[in-house]
């Protein structure tokens, strides 16, 4: 039988006494929630707070679209309403985005490759809280006395964001947190992803060849890949922004040599493959949904999941399609667009697959389903509109309008939200042991489709009518008033289906109807855990003999390729069948280390924006303090005698 | 299940046709600002490629949501439908649905690649403006024939541009080569350029009817052709986000007749109607002290030289523009037809302006009557009746509309 300590290097005798702090070792309790390594515990901590940042994200697009419900909209100044789109792509991307994946492959990973826990439980732990504790620092840029929140936008083009403090281009310390913050949050997502990459492919259960293991687990892989190499290059920008507004080192300051568009490069080599980062997991997680609520297998697996994998690929030779307007000249604008054209054939078979896993099944229409549908049609109008933009000239009408808004709405909101909301429905019985209401659901589903589409659709032609992005009004006789309203009326129609959606989650948590271990009929691993699992997940680690194992314990084919029930008992749940054997599971025992270390952080963060030397000490204090406590610490505390 | 789907039926054609509504109002939008309203050759080129990519975009889109829909409905979990044959995949059908995409790409790609380098192409001894972006303006430096220029002491001087901020005129039927930048080039007294000053942040020239967006990019010339064919008022607007008033930097782009051009460029390269100063080279006026000494518009604005610029727009011929803050606000009163009324301007709104600007377009300007430092922090026109610094004089509203009136003669 496999431990998770099995994986973890013995500990010395001797490393035990140096506990600086009394170990904490309550798995229970509110207090457990800030020392937890459970990846579960940890997955829902992410989750709790992604949803957070995703109504506040929320609000600041309401208050947006009231701006911009008629033109001289008078709601906002000009100021506040460039913190509030920068600080709206800033949350959505770093705070929404990212960490919803990440709390879904947090939860799922482990139990669907038949792991007990991530291969680095503390690391995970302080993943998580880099990511709380650098939200919660970009955001303190709102207290009054810090002078306003980021402002040059969520992409921070040079040199707006990066002349000298006191230049007078852009005043505050806005860009100095959100430099500093993001900085902050890739440290967050690297360690996440070096925690998914190392678990993925060393911790499968025996027999989970590559070949058998779910999509959702390839694509937060490949996405883990992805986040690994491009978060440093964006880290690398973000330092020289801070480094010229803070030390005059000039990096983009062309009067003297520096060249802006360098900024851009980095950026966007980062900037692309970030959108598949967003867009990877929701398509890994409709394509767990669509086959169980279809009744069939996933149609050709192989081709879907190397299709990701050349996306991902592919996703980093794109980049400077963002920058078609800056002049870089005929041969490298046809090169990118040829790139970003093929681009469009993986993600095109995706789609083609999903239809042919849909195609002559046994369909349920529950909530999972609906979003993974919409998912499909939402993300092929938003591809489409992506395939526009690798049209060069036709881009150079587009970009940076409102037609773009349009565009990666469709894909970020109509793709990746929807695919998240379908998962939070398809995997909460599993999470809570308790069913979402489906008739809310089926509402909620149905209220954000209408929503989303007054809100996007007008967008389009917005753009082509020429309203640019990022402008806090537009004049009166632009024509552009109607289409303006009905995307704000939109936007209040997506709140109301998001409110539905955390109504259902508070209430279902305590109240749902209680699920049992495989409530969907499922076909992974996970819906042969109890729900909810228990820490240790698997009672006895899981024998894999197929793709989509759990099903094939449940079922086999004919020769006419119809199922077959196989006897029950054959698919018991992996319950703590023998207490006595779950007595010798050894797991990671919980820490305050990466709590106390990703505290550094902060207090490290605003030494740098104020450049205040004695906070520095205190931070670099706290934060060595952390790492070494942390590293002395044995992963797993004694067994209490 | 009949009247389900009639019913079905009837809610898809309701939303086909509001969705050609919402289409069709796109493309009957007059606002001079839409690019599905080319009125040049570039922007011609650009929507005749678009058009059919889009249009094959839709075909593929229909068919796409279609299926989702119909299979959603046809294979519904039913009586008679709960064991679904088992399919795996199929070789051919992958291999299919990856060729024809990538071949109705490949003939894409092959007019993208025609039109970028046809948009490309070298003008020979072009019409040239220089369009720098500053916060929040439009500076057009537009080349001309030699002209002399003749100082208030009598120096005469060979120029050979006319600058010119927020509108700028070209001729109908010709090519003209903007090159968008955002520094302004700096030159040493035998006239060589020594390198870039004003360097700005990033802006982006556009025109929508007529071409689409050139950035402006610090340290860069970029090059872009723009033709009109009909003459008209073309509205622009800046398409790069630069920070606090980046919603209001529009600007305008008139195009009319080579003869009406020509008549522009002459006018526009007469000196000021009004001398600013005298030949002792002090101001030859009462007005003209306010605006040279007491509260000194001269250390950013040029007044008297068309050829010239500074760190804020020239204003020789001011009241040849139709409009002024960046093309936010209208000199003058118009008609019917959204063509100005040139007896009668807007004193008024010229004369808030000057008193205040930043009460009337957000401004990044508290600091800019304060002696300027390497790094001036200042973007934008200050108030000059507010937070005025010790040793300033701040502005009455009489002397703000003495100063607009002063300016409203500049034609």
């Amino acid at each position: 039988m496999t431990t998770v300590s099995d994986a973890i290097p013995e500990v010395q005798e001797s490393h035990r006494r140096v506990d600086l702090l009394q170990r904490p070792a309550k798995s229970t309790g509110w207090w457990s929630w800030f020392t937890t390594v459970d990846h579960k515990k940890i997955g829902i901590l992410y989750a709790a707070t992604s949803f957070a940042f995703l109504v506040i994200g929320g609000i600041e697009a309401l208050l947006i679209r009231l701006q911009l419900a008629g033109p001289n909209g008078k709601v906002l100044t000009a100021a506040m309403y460039n913190q509030l789109f920068t600080m709206h792509g800033t949350t959505m991307v770093f705070l929404m985005g990212m960490p919803m994946a990440v709390a879904f492959g947090n939860y799922l990973i482990p139990l669907m490759i038949g792991a007990r826990d991530v291969a680095f439980p503390r690391l995970n732990m302080f993943g998580y809280w880099v990511f709380l504790v650098g939200g919660l620092f970009i955001y303190s840029s709102f207290l009054p006395w810090n002078g306003g929140a980021p402002n040059a936008g969520w992409f921070g083009y040079t040199p707006l964001s990066s002349a000298p403090i006191g230049n007078g281009f852009l005043p505050g310390h806005g860009a100095d947190f959100w430099a500093v913050g993001l900085v902050m949050l890739g440290i967050g997502s690297t360690t996440s992803a070096i925690n998914f990459i190392v678990t993925v492919l060393n911790m499968r259960a025996p027999g989970m060849t590559f070949l058998r293991m779910p999509v959702f687990v390839w694509m937060m892989l490949v996405t883990a890949f992805l986040t690994l190499f491009a978060i440093p290059v964006v880290t690398g920008a973000l330092i020289m922004v801070y480094m010229d507004r803070n030390w005059g080192s000039n990096f983009f300051n062309a009067a003297i040599g520096g060249d802006p568009l360098l900024y851009q490069h980095l950026f966007w080599i980062f900037g692309h493959p970030e959108v598949y980062i967003l867009i990877l997991p929701a398509m890994g997680i409709i394509s767990e949904i669509l086959p169980v609520f279809s009744r069939k297998p996933l149609f050709g697996y192989t081709v879907v999941v190397f299709s990701g994998i050349a996306i991902g690929f592919m996703g980093w030779g794109v980049w400077a399609h963002h920058m078609f307007a800056t002049g870089l000249g005929p041969i490298a604008v046809s090169a990118f667009g040829l790139s970003t054209m093929l681009i469009a054939v993986p993600t095109g078979v995706k789609i083609f697959n999903w239809l042919g896993t849909v195609w002559g099944g046994a369909l349920r229409l529950n909530t999972p389903m609906l979003f993974a549908l919409g998912f499909i049609a939402m993300f092929t109008i938003g591809g489409l509109s992506g395939v526009l933009h690798s049209v060069v000239p036709a881009d150079t009408q587009q970009t940076d309008t409102y037609f773009v808004v349009a565009h990666f709405h469709y894909v970020l909101f109509g793709g990746t939200v929807f695919g998240f909301f379908g998962g939070v429905f398809y995997w909460f019985p599993k999470v809570y042991g308790r069913m979402m209401n489906d008739r809310l659901g089926k509402w909620t589903f149905w209220i954000l489709l209408v929503g989303f589409n007054l809100t996007f659709f007008p967008m389009h032609i917005l753009g082509l009518e020429g309203q640019p992005r990022r402008t806090y009004r537009y004049g009166a006789g632009l024509g552009w008033d109607l289409m303006n309203r009905i995307a704000s009326v939109g936007a209040f129609i997506i709140a109301l289906g998001v409110l539905l959606l955390l109504i259902n989650l508070w209430v279902s948590r305590k109240h749902g109807q209680l699920a049992g271990d495989d409530p969907w009929d499922g076909r992974t691993l996970e819906w042969s855990t109890p729900s909810p699992p228990p820490e240790y997940n698997f009672a006895e680690v899981p024998e894999v003999e197929a793709r989509d194992d759990f099903w094939h314990r449940k079922y086999t084919e004919d020769d006419r390729g119809l199922l077959v029930r196989l006897p029950s008992g054959a698919a018991e749940s992996t319950g703590p069948a023998d207490a006595e054997a779950a007595h010798h599971i050894h797991l990671p025992s919980p820490s305050y280390y990466p709590l106390v270390l990703s505290l550094g952080l902060p207090i490290l963060g605003y030494a740098a924006v104020y450049h205040a030397l004695w906070l520095g000490i205190i931070g670099a204090i706290v934060l060595t303090f952390g790492a070494y406590a942390w590293a002395i610490e044995p992963p797993t505390a004694e067994e209490p005698r | 299940m009949a009247s389900f789907k009639t019913k079905w039926r009837r809610w898809a054609t309701a939303a086909a046709v509001l969705v050609a509504a919402v289409a069709f109002a796109g493309c009957t939008n007059n606002n001079g600002q839409n690019s599905l309203h080319p009125k040049g050759t570039e922007s011609r080129r650009i929507l005749s490629l678009f058009t059919p990519v889009f249009w094959i975009a839709v075909v593929v889109g229909v068919c796409v949501l279609t299926a989702v829909v119909v299979f959603a409905l046809k294979f519904r979990e039913r009586p008679g439908n709960t064991n679904p044959k088992q399919i795996h995949g199929s070789t051919p059908l992958e291999i299919g649905w990856t060729i024809v995409p990538a071949l109705i790409l490949v003939v894409v790609a092959v007019f993208t690649i025609k039109t970028i380098f046809q948009m490309d192409r070298t003008l020979k001894n072009p019409l040239e403006v220089q369009a720098v972006g500053k916060q929040w303006w439009w500076q057009f430096n537009t080349t001309t024939h030699p002209y002399k220029v003749t100082a208030a002491d009598g120096t005469v001087t060979t120029a050979t541009q006319i600058v010119t901020a927020d509108e700028v005129h070209i001729p109908v039927g010709k090519s003209v080569q903007i090159n968008a930048q955002a520094c302004d080039k700096a030159f040493d007294a035998k006239g060589k350029q020594t390198g870039l000053t004003n360097c700005n942040v990033i802006h982006s020239f556009w025109v929508p009817e007529l071409n689409g967006k050139a950035d402006a990019v610090p340290g860069r010339d970029h090059k872009w052709i723009i033709e009109a064919d009909q003459p008209g008022t073309y509205l622009g607007q800046c398409a790069e986000y630069c920070g606090l008033s980046h919603a209001n930097m529009r600007f305008r782009v008139i195009a009319e007749s080579p003869a009406d051009y020509d008549k522009w460029v002459a006018q526009q390269q007469q000196g000021p109607a009004q001398a600013l100063l005298a030949a002792d080279n002090k101001a030859a006026g009462n007005v003209q002290n306010l605006i040279v000494n007491t509260f000194g518009c001269v250390s950013c604005h040029v007044l008297d030289n068309p050829s010239k610029y500074a760190f804020g727009p020239n204003l020789t011929h001011l009241a040849s523009r139709t409009t002024f803050a960046s093309g936010w606000f209208d000199l003058y009163a118009r008609d019917k037809n959204g063509n100005p009324i040139f007896s009668k301007p807007n004193t008024q709104k010229l004369a808030d302006w000057i008193y205040d600007a930043p009460g009337q377009l957000p401004m990044e300007s508290k600091d800019c009557r304060l002696p300027a430092g390497p790094n001036a922090p200042c973007a934008g026109m200050p108030s000059f009746s507010q937070n005025t610094p010790k040793g300033q004089a701040t502005m009455t509203k009489a002397e703000a509309m003495q100063i607009a009136k002063y300016l409203l003669d500049q034609k």
